[in-house]
C-alpha cells in the first residue's frame, strides 16, 4: 500500500534543513497514526517527535506537539510535564497566536511544583491578556484559574485580575466571540458575584443584541444582584418587557421576581413594578406576572394585600391557563380575607365548562376546599356544585380523579379533610 | 485529574449560501462527517434555526458565522476552545476578503482555486497553520499574476519557508526601499451609548482603534506615544513633563501580535517593527470622563390610538470650529402607521418618513460646532387602528454621525518614533474620527 512508500520520506522529511518541510513532517506523523497505527508504532517516532519539540522553528515545534497529543492518546494524550511545559511556556511569545492557545491549553493542565513556580508562571504570561486574539485571552484566564483553583483568595483576586479584559472583549467583539465571552463569564459571575457588582451596566441588553446574549445577560443580571444595585437592575429589567420576543420578555419578568425574592429591601418596588405590568394588555406579560407574583407571595406572605385587588381585575382578561391558575391559587390561599373572594371563585364554578385547561380546573378544586374550609356556609353550595361537575365530566380524567377523592374524604370525616388539604 | 488536552481540531471547514446549499466543503481528518454538515444545513441554515452560534447534533459541534452573503463553519467532535475556533473563522474570512474583496456565492466560484488553496495552506490535519495576510498574500497568487518574479521577489520566496515558521512573520521582506518614508496614523473611534427614557445616560463608553498605514524602508523599530493615564503619571513623577496634558484613562488595551508586550507591561512604551502596509495596532475601551458629540432630547407621546406626537431636540457638544458630517438621527415610528406623514417640522435639515423602515429619518449632511442651541423636530404621527392592539415596542432613536478631528476619549497620539540602521527621516500624519456605534436613546 502507499503506506510503505510515505514512510521514508517521513523519516527524512522529519529531519529536512527546511523548517517548511520538518514541519509537515510532523504533521504527516498524525496522519500516518491515524492510518495505519501499526506501521506507526513500527517506526519508533516517539522519540524523534520528543527531540522535534525543541526545534528553532516554532511552527516544527507545535506541530510536534500536537502530533503526540493524537499519538498517545491511549496514555491521555502528552504529559504536562516540566520538561515538556517549561520551554515551551518560555518561549511562548515567539509563536503566533494559534500556537499561543495550544502552548497555554497544555499549561493549564500542569500542576507547577510550588507556589513560586505558579506565580512565576502567571508573571510571565500576564502580557498575554492584552493580545488582540480573543482566544488567546481566554486561554490564559483557563491557565489562571486551573491554577488557583485550590487556593481561594488567591483564586478570587484572580478574577478579580481577569474582569477587565473579559468585559472589553465581551463589549467589542462580533457576536458570536461576545456570545463565548459571555458564557464564560457567567461561570465567573456565579463564583464570584460580589466582584462583578458594580459592572451591571455592562450586562445591560442593547436592542439589537441577538437573543442568545440577551438571555444569558440577565441570567448574569439576576447573579449580581445585590442590595446596592437590586433597585437599578429591576427598574433597567422592566425595560425589556416590551421585547419583540415572548421568551425575552418572559425571562425579564422572572428575572425581576427572582431578584424579588432574593434581596428583601425591594420586594415592594418589584410588586410595584409587576403589578403596572397589569396595565399592558399583553398577554403573556400578564400571564407571566402572575405567576412570579405567586412565587414572592409565596416568600413574602404579608404583602398579599398590595397584590389582590389588581389580580382581580386580571381574571376576567387574562388568557393563558398559567395566569389563571396563580389568580386562582391566590383566592384560595388569602381568601378569608378577600371578601369578594367567593363569589369570584363562584363566576368560575358557573362557567366550569368554558374552562377548558385541566390544571385551572385541579386548582380551582383545591381552591375551593380550602376556602371551604375556613368559610363554610358561603362555599357549601357552590362546593357542591364542582365536585358535582367534576365528577360527571369524563374528559379530564384526572379532575374527576381529584374530586372523587376529595368528594369520599368529606363523607368520610371533615375533620380530616381540613386537615390534609391545608397542610 | 484532567483529561488529555485539545485545544482545536477541526474535522471540516464549509460554506453554505443562505438557503443552505453547499458552497466549500474542506474535510481535514477524513470524510467521516459528510452526513452530519448536510443535516446541519438542512436542519439549521435552510430553515434560519440560527439562533446561536454553536449548535451540537449528536457528537459534532458546528460553529458558524455569517460573513457577507455566505455562513462559514466549522465541525468538530472534541472540546475545542469555541473562541478559537471563532477567531480562526474570521481569520479565514478575512484572508478570503484580502483576495476578492467581497464574499459571496460567485466570487467563490471565480477563485476556487485559490480558495482550496488558501484551506489547504491554514490548516493541516484539523490545527490551525498560518493565516499571516503578508506570507500568503507572497506565494498563493491570483491567476494572471504569474509574471517572472523580480529579484527582490526571488530573493523573498528563498527565505520564505524560514520566516513562515519563524518569528517575524508579519514583516518578511527586510530589504524594502521606498523613496519617500510616510506614516499614517488613524484614530477612529466609536461612541456607545445607552439613554434611559428619563434623558440620564445609563452607559457611555468608547471603543477606539489606532490604524496605522507604513511605508517605511528596512526593519525599522517604532516607539508610539500617546497620552495613557498611567504613563503620563509615571513621566510625571519622574520630572519628565514639561507641561500639563490632558490624560485618558485606557480601561483596557489590546495590541497587534508585533507589539512587544512585555516592554508595555514594564513601562507603558509601545514598541514594534511594524508589517508595511495597513494594519491595526491597537483597540482600546474608555468608560470615564467620556464627551458624548451628541445630546439628544426626546419627548415621545401616545395620544390616545390615532396619533403619537414627537419632540426631538439634537445639541452638538464638540467644539464650536468642528463640523459632523451625516448626521442620521432615526426616529421610529409605530408600524401601524398610515403611509404618507404630512406633519414633520423641521428647520434645519431633511426629515422624512420612510414606510419601510417605520422610521422619520432626519439627515444633516454638515451639521456644525457652533449651532450651540441645536436644532429641533416635531412631528405627528397617524396611526390606523386595528382591532387587536398589541401595544407598541418602542425602539430606541439612533443616531449615525462623523465627527472629524475629535476624539470622544480624548485620546491624543503625542509622538511617533522611527528608528533604523540608515537613520532616515520620516513624515508622518495623524487624523481622529469619531463615529457612532450604538447610539441609542430610549424613548
Amino acid at each position: 500500500t502507499i503506506v510503505e512508500y510515505v514512510v521514508p520520506l517521513l523519516r527524512s522529511g522529519i529531519k529536512d534543513s527546511s523548517s517548511y518541510v520538518r514541519k509537515t513532517a510532523a504533521m504527516g506523523l498524525a496522519r500516518l497514526y491515524r492510518i495505519s497505527p501499526e506501521t506507526y508504532n513500527a517506526g519508533r517516532w516517539t522519540q524523534a517527535l520528543h527531540s522535534m519539540l525543541t526545534d528553532r522553528e516554532p511552527a516544527v515545534a507545535i506541530n510536534a506537539l500536537n502530533t503526540l497529543n493524537e499519538v498517545e492518546e491511549e496514555n491521555g494524550g502528552v504529559k504536562p510535564e516540566a520538561k515538556t511545559v517549561v520551554p515551551l511556556l518560555k518561549r511562548v511569545r515567539e509563536f503566533n497566536e494559534w500556537n499561543q492557545c495550544t502552548i497555554l491549553a497544555l499549561a493549564a493542565t500542569y500542576q507547577p511544583s510550588n507556589q513560586q513556580e505558579m506565580f512565576g508562571i502567571m508573571n510571565h504570561l500576564d502580557p498575554l491578556l492584552k493580545h488582540s486574539n480573543c482566544a488567546v485571552v481566554l486561554a490564559t484566564t483557563k491557565v489562571y484559574l486551573n491554577f488557583t483553583r485550590n487556593l481561594p483568595k488567591v483564586h478570587f483576586s484572580v478574577i478579580q485580575r481577569l474582569k477587565v479584559p473579559l468585559l472589553t472583549l465581551m463589549s467589542s467583539s462580533s457576536e458570536e466571540l461576545s456570545f463565548t465571552v459571555i458564557s464564560h463569564l457567567k461561570i465567573l459571575v456565579s463564583r464570584a458575584p460580589d466582584i462583578f457588582a458594580d459592572d451591571h451596566k455592562h450586562f445591560y441588553c442593547r436592542y439589537n443584541d441577538p437573543a442568545c446574549i440577551k438571555k444569558i445577560k440577565q441570567d448574569v443580571l439576576v447573579e449580581i444582584g445585590s442590595g446596592k444595585n437590586a433597585s437599578e437592575l429591576i427598574n433597567e429589567l422592566s425595560e425589556y418587557i416590551t421585547d419583540v420576543s415572548p421568551e425575552i420578555a418572559r425571562q425579564a419578568i422572572r428575572s425581576i421576581g427572582k431578584i424579588s425574592v432574593k434581596i428583601e429591601d425591594v420586594v415592594d418596588e418589584g410588586i410595584e413594578l409587576l403589578l403596572s405590568f397589569l396595565d399592558l394588555g399583553t398577554d403573556y406579560v400578564t400571564a407571566e406576572t402572575c405567576v412570579v407574583l405567586m412565587d414572592i407571595l409565596r416568600k413574602f406572605p404579608d404583602r398579599y394585600e398590595d397584590v389582590i385587588p389588581s389580580l382581580q381585575k386580571v381574571l376576567q382578561t387574562v388568557d393563558a391557563s398559567e395566569g389563571r391558575c396563580a389568580v386562582v391559587w391566590l383566592i384560595g390561599e388569602y381568601g378569608e380575607t378577600i371578601d369578594d373572594a367567593p363569589y369570584i371563585l363562584e363566576t368560575l364554578i358557573d362557567n366550569y365548562n368554558d374552562e377548558q385547561s385541566s390544571t385551572v380546573r385541579t386548582e380551582l378544586l383545591t381552591a375551593t376546599m380550602k376556602l371551604f374550609f375556613k368559610r363554610p356556609p358561603e362555599l357549601q353550595k357552590m362546593l357542591g356544585r364542582l365536585l358535582d361537575q367534576a365528577i360527571s365530566d369524563s374528559n379530564q380524567v384526572d379532575v374527576r380523579d381529584q374530586a372523587l377523592f376529595y368528594y369520599r374524604l368529606l363523607r368520610h370525616d371533615p375533620h380530616e379533610a381540613a386537615r390534609i388539604v391545608n397542610c | 485529574n484532567f483529561n488529555r488536552f485539545v485545544v482545536i481540531m477541526i474535522d471540516s471547514i464549509f460554506m453554505a449560501n443562505e438557503r443552505g446549499d453547499r458552497i466549500v466543503e474542506r474535510y481535514y481528518r477524513g470524510v467521516s462527517n459528510k452526513q452530519s454538515i448536510r443535516a446541519f444545513r438542512h436542519q439549521f441554515i435552510a430553515t434560519k434555526k440560527l439562533t446561536k452560534p454553536v449548535i451540537r447534533i449528536d457528537d459534532t459541534t458546528f460553529f458558524h458565522i455569517k460573513v457577507d452573503d455566505v455562513h462559514l463553519g466549522a465541525s468538530s467532535k472534541e472540546n475545542c476552545n469555541p473562541a478559537l475556533v471563532f477567531e480562526f473563522l474570521y481569520a479565514i474570512a478575512g484572508l478570503f476578503r484580502e483576495y476578492f474583496t467581497k464574499i459571496n456565492p460567485s466570487n467563490v466560484r471565480d477563485n476556487f482555486v485559490i480558495v482550496y488553496e488558501l484551506l489547504d495552506e491554514c490548516m493541516d490535519n484539523g490545527y490551525p497553520q498560518i493565516t499571516a495576510v503578508e506570507i500568503l498574500k507572497s506565494f498563493i497568487r491570483l491567476a494572471g499574476e504569474s509574471r517572472a518574479l523580480t529579484r527582490q521577489e526571488a530573493k523573498i520566496k528563498k527565505a520564505l519557508t524560514k520566516t513562515i515558521t519563524g518569528v517575524n512573520e508579519w514583516r518578511p521582506n527586510k530589504d524594502l526601499v521606498y523613496e519617500k518614508n510616510e506614516v499614517f496614523i488613524d484614530a477612529l473611534e466609536s461612541v456607545n451609548v445607552l439613554q434611559s427614557t428619563k434623558g440620564n445616560i445609563l452607559r457611555a463608553d468608547v471603543t477606539g482603534q489606532v490604524i496605522m498605514k507604513t511605508k517605511l524602508s528596512g526593519t525599522p523599530t517604532c516607539k508610539f506615544g500617546m497620552n495613557d493615564k498611567v504613563r503620563l503619571r509615571k513621566e510625571a513623577s519622574e520630572g519628565k513633563l514639561r507641561r500639563a496634558v490632558k490624560v485618558v484613562s485606557l480601561d483596557d488595551v489590546t495590541f497587534h501580535r508585533c507589539v512587544r508586550l512585555s516592554k508595555f507591561d514594564q513601562d507603558r512604551t509601545i514598541t514594534f517593527v511594524p508589517p508595511d502596509g495597513e494594519f491595526e495596532l491597537m483597540k482600546y475601551r474608555v468608560t470615564s470622563e467620556v464627551l458624548l458629540p451628541f445630546r439628544v432630547i426626546a419627548i415621545v407621546n401616545e395620544k390616545g390610538r390615532n396619533r403619537v406626537e414627537y419632540d426631538v431636540k439634537i445639541k452638538p457638544k464638540f467644539r464650536e470650529q468642528l463640523v459632523a458630517n451625516d448626521v442620521v438621527v432615526k426616529i421610529p415610528v409605530p408600524p401601524n402607521a398610515t403611509a404618507k406623514q404630512k406633519h414633520i417640522k423641521v428647520r434645519s435639515g431633511k426629515a422624512k418618513y420612510y414606510p419601510t423602515h417605520n422610521a422619520i429619518v432626519w439627515k444633516f449632511r454638515r451639521f456644525l460646532g457652533s449651532a450651540k442651541n441645536g436644532y429641533r423636530l416635531q412631528a405627528e404621527v397617524q396611526r390606523l387602528h386595528s382591532v387587536k392592539e398589541t401595544p407598541w415596542v418602542r425602539p430606541p432613536i439612533t443616531l449615525q454621525f462623523t465627527v472629524p478631528m475629535f476624539t470622544s476619549s480624548g485620546f491624543h497620539v503625542r509622538f511617533l518614533k522611527v528608528i533604523e540602521n540608515t537613520g532616515y527621516s520620516t513624515v508622518k500624519w495623524v487624523r481622529y474620527i469619531t463615529r457612532a456605534g450604538q447610539y441609542q436613546i430610549r424613548i
